[in-house]
This record gives C-alpha cells, sequence and structure tokens, in this order.
C-alpha cells in the first residue's frame, strides 16, 4: 500500500502540484501579489538566491576554494582593518621585536574581502547559496514526501493506522530537532556527493571547481527530521477531506483507496501542504546552517561553515562571519515573504468553493 | 409588559392629524437599497424596497436564497456589514420618547426616527426597546464559553441601565471600566450584570418556555440543544422588551417538530407583549401560519405583497404561483409539480439590466417586460407608489393591469441566446485566466 | 410477489467514541453510539422508497452503511439475492447502486471540472476509449438538463441545481438499477427542487431506476415516494404504502410529525397544531422500552418497560407501525399512563 502510494506520489507530484492551483488560486495569487510590498520583496529575494545558485561559476569572480595565504583576512571595500605587524630586525646583534600598526586596505579584487585562508568571500557567499538551497529544496523534499505520505494514510484511514502513525510523529517532535539531526549525522555517517558543475563541463566557464559537493547525509537527515510537521498538515487535511461527499461519491462507484488519496485527497490538500514547503525551505536552511557551525556537514561551502570559521577572527576580522550571516538572513527573509504571500492568497477560508456565478 | 409600554406610546404620542395610517405603522420602510461591493462586481441585495409593518402584526418576507430577504432584515436591523452598505432609503421606527431627544428635524417625523439619519449612539439605543433580532444558527449567536444565563442577563442589564439614565443616549456600557472588570473577577458584587438582571433573565429562559430555567441558567451553549438554543436567542431578544421583533430564518436550521415548538412559542410570546414580528424565511408554510401579511422578495425587490389571503389564494405576479405551484403539497399529491424553470439571479449590477427581473423565467414574459415595471395595485390595476401609497395588495408586474397577451409575448428562446451568450464569454474569461496560470 | 431489489435485514451501525489509543491508555471505556439500531426494509424493484425522520434519527447512515460505504457493526443488505457485507468483490455492486448527496457544494470535487466528475465511474471502471467516454459525458450532461458545452466547467461555475444535476449525471454514468438519493433537494431552493424532483421521475422512468429517497421533507416525500419508512433514533417506527402513511398514520410519532409540518395555505392560520414537546433524546443512551415514549402523548408504563414490535396497522400486512396501540389486547391498555414530569426529566436527561 506504502509502496504503491509512493511511486504515484512520485510520478504526479507536479501534474498534482498544477491540478490544485485552479484559475481562481492564481487570481488570488495574482492579486495578493499586486497588493503586497512585501511579496515581491520576498520574490526578488528568492529569484536572486536562486539565479546565484544557478550561475555561481559564472557569477563568482574567484575560485572559492583557491587559497592565497599573502592576502589573508582582506576587509570588504570600503573598511579598512588596523592590525598590529610584528617584526624582528636584527639590531646591533640582538634582535629586537618591532610592533607596528599597519593599515590593511581592501583589495578590490575581492569587493567582500577574504578569510582567514585568503579566499574571496564573494565567491564563497555566492558558491554557497548552491548549497543551502539544494539542501533546503531536497530536504523539503524528502520531507514532504514522507511526511503528506504518512499523513494521508493517517488521515484518511483514521483509526488504528491514524493513532499509530501519529503518536511516532509526536515522539519525533519531543526531539529539538538539531539535537535529533546531530545524533543521525553521527549514525549514518558524513557522506559527501561530489556533482559535477554542467557550467564547468560545459567550458562556460574555467577555473571553477568541476564538482559540486551535495552533503547527502544533511539532506537526509534535515528531510528525516522535519517530515512530522508535512504529517501532521497532510493529517488534518486527509481527515477533513475523506469525510467530504465527493470522496463517498468516488467510493461508491468503486474507486480504490489509492484512486482516491491520489485523484481527490491529494489535490485538495496541496495548498497548505505548498504554503507549509515554502517556509521549511527556510527552517532547513537554518538547520543547515547550524549544522554546519557545528561541523556536521559534508561540505567545507557552506555559509554556515563560514560562520563557524569567521568565529575566532570575530574581533579582527568582523566580515568573515558576518557576509555569510547576512547571506543566510535575506534568503530566509526571502523565502518566509514568500510563505507568506502564498498563504495570504491560498488561505483556505477564500480557496475552494464559495459562491459565484 | 411591552403590551402596556406600546399602548402607552400610543396615547402618549400626539395624533397628527393625517397620521392615522402612521400611528398603526410601527416600521416605515422606504426606498431601501443594499449593495455589496465585492471584487466580481457590485450586486444589488436590496433594490429599493419599501414596506411597512403595523402594530402587533406578523410581516412576512419570503423569498428564495439571493432574494435579499435576509440582507433586508439586517438593514433594517442595522447589521450590514462591509463589504455590504445600505447606499439608499429610509428607516423609520415610532419611538416617541427618542424622538422627542433629538434635534436634527430631517431624523424625525412625528414619533417616527430615521435609524439612517441619527448618529450612531442614538441607532444604538433604538435597539432593544425598538427592536431586537434572532438568527438562523443560535449556535454562532451565542458566546460559547459564557453561560447561556449570563449572556441573557448581561443584555437585560445593557437594557436596564439604558432605562435607568433614559437621558443619556451614550453607550450603555460606560462607567463600566477595566478596572471594575478585574474586580470583578474577585468580587461577584462588582461585576457588571447585577442580581436583578439575573433574575430576569431566568424568567425570560421560563417565559420562553426552557425548563427548570434556574438550573438551566448555568449551563454553556453546547449543553443546549437546537431547539432550546433558539429559545434562548429568543429570550435574549426579549431582554429590551422590543416593539418589533425581526426573526431571520428563525426555524431553518430545526426539526420539523421543534420547528412548531418554536413557532408556537413566538405566537404565544407576541399575544402576550403585543410586540409585532418581521418574520424572514423560505418555508412557504411558516409564512402560511405566522404572517397576517406578507411580502414575496425575488431579486432584491417585493414583488408582490399584500394580506396572506390575497397573495396565498390569489397570487398575480407569476413568480408568486411558481413558488406557490413548485413545493409538493402534503395533504393532496399532484402527479408532477410545476417547477419556475431556470436560476435564481447573481443580483449583479451589469448583469441586471433594465427589464423586469424574472422575464427570463416567466412563461408570460411579453415586450413590455423589457422594461422595469412598477408596482401595480391589484384591485385597481393602475400603477402605485408604495412610498406614499401602498395598496392592500401590489404586485410588481404588468398582468395586474391587464391580460397576458400571447401576440406580444417574447419568443422562448429570446433569453436563452442571451444567457448562452453571456456564459461564453464568460468561458473564455476563465479560460485566458487558466492560460496565464501557465505560464 | 417477486424478490426485491434490496434487503436491509436487521442493519445495525454503532459509533464508538473515546476509542482512541490514549484513551485506551487512560482506561476509557469506549462510547457506543447507536446510528443505526436494527433496521429492516425492503426496495422493489422500480419503486421508490422514502426514508423520513429528523436529523439524527440515522436515516443518513442507514443509506450510506447498505451501500457498504460505511462498514456496518451487523446485520445484512442482500442486492439482488447477493449479501453485500459478506461479497469479496464488490465491482458488480458498486455500478449497480449509486448515491446522490445532498450538498451540492461538497459532493462534487472543486478541483474537477464537470466533465471529469462525471468520467471518474467510467475511469474507474475502465469502461470505454477516451473518445467514448467523452461522448457518454455530454450524453450524461444533456440527460440531465444540462448542456454538453458546460463540460469543461468547473463546480463552482454552476448554481446549487445544476450542481445537483451534475452529481446527479455522476450517478447515472455507470448505468446503476439503484440509487440512494441522500436528501437530494432539501439544500436548494424550492423552485430549483421542484425541477430536480422532476428530473428524478423523469430518469426513473426513463430507466427503471429503484430509488431509496432518504429526506426530512415529509411533503417531497409523499410526492416522490410509493412506499414510506419512517425512522426514529435509529429504528424504523413504521413503513407502509405513502398514502396510508400519510392518511392513516398507525404510529404515533409519524402522527405529531404530519401535524408539525405548516401547510403553504391559507387555511393553516387557523389549524391547531400541538407540537411534541422535548427534544429527540441522545442516540448514547436510548431511552429503555419504545424509543419514543419520553415525548409520545400516548405513553404509558408499558412503553417503558417493552420494546414494541412490527404491528400490522389496520389488518394490513403492508403498513407496518411499531406502536402498541395497534394491538388490541395489549398490555398497554391496561397499564396506566405515564406522568408528564417523568417524560420530560427522561428525555432531557442526556443532553
Amino acid at each position: 500500500m506504502i509502496s504503491e502510494l509512493l511511486s504515484k506520489l512520485f510520478g504526479g507530484v507536479w501534474e498534482t502540484v498544477r491540478g490544485g492551483v485552479s484559475p481562481r488560486t492564481a487570481r488570488n495569487l495574482r492579486k495578493e501579489f499586486r497588493n503586497s510590498l512585501l511579496a515581491k520583496l520576498g520574490v526578488v529575494l528568492v529569484v536572486a538566491a536562486i539565479l546565484v545558485a544557478a550561475f555561481a561559476p559564472v557569477l563568482a569572480p574567484h575560485d572559492p576554494t583557491t587559497q592565497n595565504l599573502d592576502g589573508s583576512s582582506l576587509p570588504p571595500l570600503g573598511f579598512s582593518k588596523e592590525t598590529t605587524q610584528t617584526s624582528s630586525e636584527m639590531v646591533n646583534g640582538s634582535i629586537e621585536v618591532v610592533n607596528e600598526t599597519v593599515y590593511v586596505e581592501a583589495d578590490p579584487n575581492h569587493p567582500l574581502g577574504t578569510d582567514s585562508l585568503g579566499r574571496d568571500m564573494l565567491s564563497r557567499a555566492i558558491y554557497g547559496a548552491r548549497t543551502s538551497l539544494m539542501v533546503g529544496f531536497l530536504g523539503t523534499a524528502i520531507a514532504a514526501l514522507v511526511g503528506v505520505t504518512v499523513g494521508l494514510a493517517a488521515g484518511y484511514y483514521g483509526g488504528r493506522v491514524d493513532d499509530a502513525l501519529m503518536r511516532s510523529a509526536d515522539v519525533m517532535l519531543a526531539f529539538p530537532s538539531l539535537v535529533l539531526a546531530v545524533a543521525l549525522v553521527g549514525l549514518f555517517g558524513k557522506v559527501s556527493i561530489p556533482v559535477p558543475d554542467p557550467l564547468v563541463a560545459l567550458g562556460v566557464e574555467s577555473g571553477m571547481p568541476d564538482s559540486f559537493v551535495l552533503p547527502g547525509t544533511v539532506i537526509l537527515v534535515v528531510g528525516l527530521v522535519n517530515w512530522v510537521w508535512f504529517a501532521r498538515v497532510a493529517r488534518g487535511e486527509a481527515l477533513s477531506i475523506q469525510s467530504e461527499e465527493y470522496v463517498k461519491a468516488a467510493r461508491s462507484v468503486g474507486a480504490s483507496d489509492g484512486f482516491i488519496i491520489r485523484k481527490h485527497v491529494l489535490p485538495n490538500s496541496v495548498t497548505p501542504i505548498l504554503v507549509l514547503a515554502t517556509i521549511q525551505i527556510a527552517a532547513i536552511i537554518l538547520l543547515e546552517s547550524s549544522l554546519s557551525f557545528l561541523g556536521f556537514s559534508g561540505t567545507t561551502l557552506s555559509w554556515g561553515f563560514d560562520i563557524a570559521q569567521g568565529r575566532d577572527y570575530l574581533a579582527t576580522s568582523w566580515w568573515i562571519s558576518t557576509i555569510p550571516g547576512i547571506a543566510i538572513v535575506l534568503t530566509v527573509i526571502g523565502i518566509n515573504l514568500v510563505g507568506d504571500w502564498l498563504r495570504d492568497a491560498l488561505d483556505p477560508g477564500i480557496e475552494g468553493e464559495g459562491g459565484g456565478p | 409588559m411591552s403590551g402596556d409600554e406600546t399602548s402607552h406610546a400610543r396615547d402618549a404620542s400626539p395624533a397628527i392629524s393625517d397620521a392615522d395610517e402612521d400611528a398603526r405603522n410601527l416600521l416605515r420602510v422606504r426606498d431601501l437599497s443594499t449593495r455589496f461591493f465585492t471584487e466580481e462586481g457590485q450586486v444589488n441585495a436590496v433594490e429599493s424596497v419599501d414596506f411597512d409593518v403595523r402594530d402587533g402584526e406578523v410581516f412576512g418576507i419570503v423569498g428564495e436564497s439571493g432574494s435579499g430577504k435576509s440582507v433586508t432584515a439586517l438593514s433594517i436591523g442595522d447589521l450590514v456589514e462591509s463589504p455590504g452598505r445600505v447606499t439608499s432609503g429610509e428607516v423609520w421606527y415610532r419611538n416617541a420618547d427618542l424622538a422627542e431627544e433629538i434635534d436634527d428635524p430631517e431624523a424625525v417625523d412625528g414619533d417616527f426616527v430615521d435609524v439612517r439619519q441619527v448618529p450612531e449612539n442614538v441607532r444604538r439605543s433604538l435597539r432593544g426597546p425598538s427592536f431586537s433580532m434572532i438568527f438562523q444558527d443560535p449556535m454562532s449567536s451565542l458566546n460559547p464559553s459564557l453561560t447561556v444565563g449570563e449572556q441573557i442577563a448581561e443584555a437585560v442589564e445593557v437594557q436596564r441601565r439604558a432605562r435607568a439614565n433614559p437621558r443619556s443616549t451614550r453607550s450603555r456600557t460606560q462607567g463600566y471600566g477595566l478596572a471594575d472588570m478585574l474586580a470583578s473577577t474577585v468580587l461577584p458584587s462588582r461585576s457588571y450584570v447585577s442580581e436583578e438582571s439575573r433574575e430576569r433573565a431566568i424568567e425570560l429562559l421560563e417565559q420562553v418556555g426552557i425548563p427548570d430555567p434556574a438550573d438551566r441558567a448555568d449551563e454553556y451553549p453546547h449543553q443546549f440543544s437546537g431547539g432550546m438554543l433558539q429559545r434562548a436567542m429568543i429570550a435574549q431578544a426579549l431582554a429590551g422588551e422590543p416593539d418589533l421583533l425581526i426573526a431571520d430564518e428563525p426555524t431553518t436550521a430545526l426539526d420539523v417538530t421543534i420547528q412548531a415548538q418554536i413557532l408556537d412559542l413566538l405566537r404565544d410570546l407576541q399575544d402576550e407583549t403585543g410586540m409585532s414580528i418581521v418574520m424572514i424565511t423560505h418555508n412557504l408554510g411558516v409564512i402560511a401560519r405566522m404572517c397576517d401579511r406578507v411580502g414575496v422578495m425575488y431579486a432584491g425587490e417585493i414583488v408582490e405583497r399584500g394580506q396572506l389571503a390575497d397573495v396565498f389564494d390569489d397570487p398575480v405576479h407569476p413568480y408568486t404561483q411558481g413558488l406557490l405551484g413548485s413545493i409538493p403539497d402534503l395533504d393532496e399529491p399532484a402527479s408532477r409539480l410545476q417547477p419556475i424553470e431556470g436560476n435564481v439571479p447573481d443580483l449583479y449590477d451589469h448583469e441586471m439590466g433594465d427589464r423586469c427581473y424574472f422575464a427570463d423565467r416567466c412563461p408570460y414574459a411579453m415586450e413590455e417586460c423589457l422594461s422595469h415595471p412598477p408596482e401595480f395595485d391589484t384591485e385597481t390595476g393602475k400603477p402605485v407608489d408604495p412610498k406614499t401609497d401602498p395598496g392592500e395588495h401590489g404586485a410588481r408586474c404588468v398582468l395586474a393591469n391587464h391580460e397576458f397577451r400571447p401576440e406580444d409575448a417574447l419568443p422562448e428562446e429570446y433569453f436563452a441566446v442571451e444567457s448562452e451568450d453571456s456564459s461564453g464569454s464568460d468561458r473564455e474569461a476563465a479560460e485566458t485566466e487558466e492560460v496565464n496560470t501557465d505560464d | 410477489m417477486t424478490d426485491p431489489l434490496v434487503r436491509v435485514e436487521d442493519l445495525q451501525k454503532y459509533y464508538f467514541e473515546q476509542d482512541s489509543l490514549v484513551d485506551r491508555l487512560l482506561g476509557k471505556e469506549p462510547e457506543s453510539v447507536q446510528a443505526v439500531d436494527g433496521v429492516s426494509f425492503d426496495v422493489r424493484e422500480g419503486e421508490t422508497l422514502g426514508l423520513v425522520g429528523e436529523s439524527g434519527c440515522g436515516k443518513s447512515t442507514t443509506g450510506e452503511t447498505l451501500l457498504r460505504l460505511r462498514e456496518p457493526t451487523d446485520g445484512a443488505v442482500y442486492f439482488d439475492g447477493e449479501n453485500v457485507f459478506e461479497s469479496a468483490d464488490l465491482d458488480e455492486f458498486r455500478k449497480r447502486a449509486q448515491v446522490v448527496f445532498q450538498d451540492p457544494f461538497s459532493s462534487l470535487d472543486p478541483r474537477m471540472t464537470a466533465g471529469q466528475i462525471i468520467r471518474e465511474p467510467l475511469d474507474v471502471h475502465g469502461i470505454g476509449t477516451k473518445a467514448e467516454r467523452r461522448e457518454r459525458v455530454e450524453e450524461l450532461l444533456e440527460r440531465v438538463g444540462l448542456s454538453a458545452g458546460q463540460v469543461d466547467r468547473y463546480p463552482h461555475e454552476f448554481s446549487g441545481g445544476q450542481r445537483q444535476r451534475v452529481g446527479i449525471a455522476r450517478a447515472l454514468a455507470l448505468e446503476p438499477d439503484f440509487i440512494v438519493c441522500d436528501e437530494p433537494v432539501s439544500a436548494l431552493d424550492v423552485s430549483v427542487q421542484a425541477q430536480i424532483l422532476n428530473l428524478l421521475e423523469d430518469l426513473q422512468e426513463e430507466f427503471g431506476l429503484t430509488y431509496l429517497f432518504i429526506a426530512h421533507d415529509l411533503s417531497v416525500v409523499r410526492h416522490i415516494s410509493d412506499r414510506v419508512a419512517v425512522m426514529y433514533l435509529g429504528e424504523v417506527v413504521e413503513i407502509g404504502p405513502a398514502d396510508e402513511i400519510f392518511e392513516n398514520p398507525g404510529h404515533p410519532y409519524t402522527e405529531a410529525l404530519l401535524e408539525s409540518v405548516p401547510r403553504a395555505d391559507t387555511s393553516e392560520q387557523g389549524r391547531e397544531v400541538d407540537p411534541l414537546a422535548g427534544d429527540v433524546p441522545s442516540p448514547r443512551s436510548p431511552p429503555s422500552g419504545c424509543r419514543f415514549h419520553t415525548r409520545c402523548p400516548y405513553a404509558r408504563e408499558a412503553c417503558k418497560r417493552e420494546s414494541p414490535g412490527d404491528y400490522d396497522v389496520a389488518g394490513r400486512a403492508d403498513h407496518q407501525a411499531a406502536c402498541f396501540r395497534r394491538v388490541e389486547d395489549h398490555d398497554y391498555w391496561d397499564s396506566p399512563p405515564l406522568g408528564e414530569d417523568e417524560q420530560v426529566a427522561e428525555g432531557t436527561a442526556d443532553d
């Protein structure tokens, strides 16, 4: 039953999402978009983040992994750094330590400065978007797949099935998600999957890393930690939809449970799931950053990782932590604004039934 | 009690010479229009409605969903909410005390006060003594977290305070601040609702036929059955001893045996207190059982009005005829029902046009129905102005004036073609929408 | 007499409350709601059996359970001689028995077009090619009084009456023999209601359909039914030919129902109505003996003690009522009447 459901879910995800967006929904979306400045801002931020991630090799001025110890910890443009340079000189046969205050000026080649190993911060921020968005989207996909399957089954069948599935979901919720994620990473080990970068492979851009590391474990783990939210929403929807008369009507003509779930229950619960998914992407990006910060990621090209790195230099080179931090904030705010827009436009109160000619 | 009051009011008011008619009226509604401004367009829910309610009578308003009957109730009860608005018209209540107090000559006519022209605080003080409302769904009209008795006592208290200070038309909750509210949680004696009001609430519950009223007053709405809740809501409405009770589909949500109880109760209460009732319902049986006079509403207008017997036994408007013909008779089942073809219109301003609104469903539609008919007196067959001279039995249909002339009849497909056209363009619009969705 | 098309025998449907895992752990006993408690009736081929009663009497549950849309607690339903509750393969039954629901809003999936909705039964059973299905859908649309051009419209683009027509077209798609009409007109305006009733009658004649017509509106039931069963608190209290039931009711409840309906006629003004007192007791703990005894104007001690069987009314075998008053030499006549206080107290104790 579950496997059948899974295969059907996979095949029909897009079709379902499309089918779930009725003309009325589309109208609401457009209207809400027109009226809301925040929605526009959110969409701009998210689209920007996606474009940056997709065209990272083209946009990044440097290879984000190239180290240059001569130009380490350079400040961003417009800032300068005051450091004490210590040199030793042989003066009259004795070694004298000279402390000299120097001003390190920003290098126009590294507009956002460099980190402690001299890697270009801008390039790292650009590449970091890839990790964050990939983990965000794939993690959410896994969470949604597991959660929606479980939730729909629980809500549709009710009774014992519901009890068993949802109580286990409650148990999941009782763990702090970060602790659970750390435990799971420990359990699975770090698995990193190198994915060839198409832009580099096609020769559009050279001098950039030719592959991109997907933190496999992290994606799986964030998915497994967050499925519960999807399960709850999907269950609630399924519970109310399964008592609708059109479901009874389908049953009365002899439709199987799988058919009903696929054709009626899923399409009619798409809207809130979509809204939840957007918000979950943001949550998962934050979770990934936390995991990277704690050193549990499978990649070193990640905003969270950079924040952790910069932590030691906060007093002298604040930008190493701050720039990836700002990137996270902008992305998460953007996604949440999009989520708010969807929620406002797709509010079930407005959606679906209701009068009209 | 309330009966005494009404007669008292009648005596006290210096009878204006030609106002014999008026003296018998309790409510005069003139040219009332209510519109809803929705995204899809302007909806003309109530369209220039005139009617009177007389002392001690039950006036019925009957119509199908979307006929504007409930919006009419809300409009005369001053409860229309956004996106709806009463756009024009006058709603005159007879309230001599209040009429004396108001200086604005526009808003006062003898003993009558126009709800639409007085300030908000005056309007509020009409609620209770002049009119109160009951609705279809008592469950959502009562607060689930307060006991039934408390809620009724509160209504009594509001009225009691208003009476204690009749000169002040200000808010009656005045003088009861946040501090008092906090204090009342500790000291029952400081609560807003006085002990007298509580006792009165129990009396009211008893009056509406709730057994063991003292015990039931301490129960919460969810512990009441549907019929009991409706009784409780009636009790609440009676708190202000209103001259007029506006009952909006009061029995629609109830089973027939309970419906019979509630209708009986309303009749008894009316006998007891002498109040008038505006009974709004889609159920012709309820109208027949309860009402002295009736107005039939269609597409926001009153299309026929008159004494119950005139309208039911001798209907002139084809819609009234159709309505009566489409309900199966319990005692003499006919082999086949005579439905009205087509559907109730949507009332969008841009779709209404200038014709008789019923013409597209009317079996007697003629050329002249393409212009909007006035109201005719069915006796004389002459057009009348319902604002100044409401006849006993009027109908907004040319058939009241002359017989159906088959030679003038509109071809059968006249409206079919029109509606097909408009639905076609609707369809196109929907399709464009969809295309847009795709990209 | 030939065998009935549908035979319902002692149908029971209980719902259990407080039956979740947590309740179990807390040691709460599941509480049963006896929605349908031992209902038996036949529906003969080509007739309309009206099932009437007030809300909560179990009439809709009966309809849904006999279609096996809900799992029965006990009892049997024979469709064309075959026990529906025991048969493993419901395919044939699902093709031949259909349902039309009350709510024209919730009975149509808002995200499907009229065409998709009507086609669904054909899809489920894999009947015909795509083109054939399309053709069939258009034919059905026209048969129920819509136009084939409306096939791609969504439910919200239709009026209530038109939606109900779509629902009827869906029920007709598989050419069924038997349709359960579950309050099909109670959400509609009177003028539209008459259209739908006429349509149902025409379809019955044209396709030789058998209806179980569930409704709370007595005049509608009388209009459309050949025979009528009256339900009260999960039980059938009276069953018989429509005219018999309405002209010579054998059960005090039927009598009270008939009296309560306000007639749309001027004679209604003077008609004396003595409405039933009290409310319907809760099906969680139905009254002992005759379930109607808490509201019955004729109740006596015997009614409280003993559950009435089905007795012939006026000596007719086809008209039965569950009331002792139909038996001339029953103990009932000798037992003392119930006090009014006793009745009301018992009737309201559990709500």
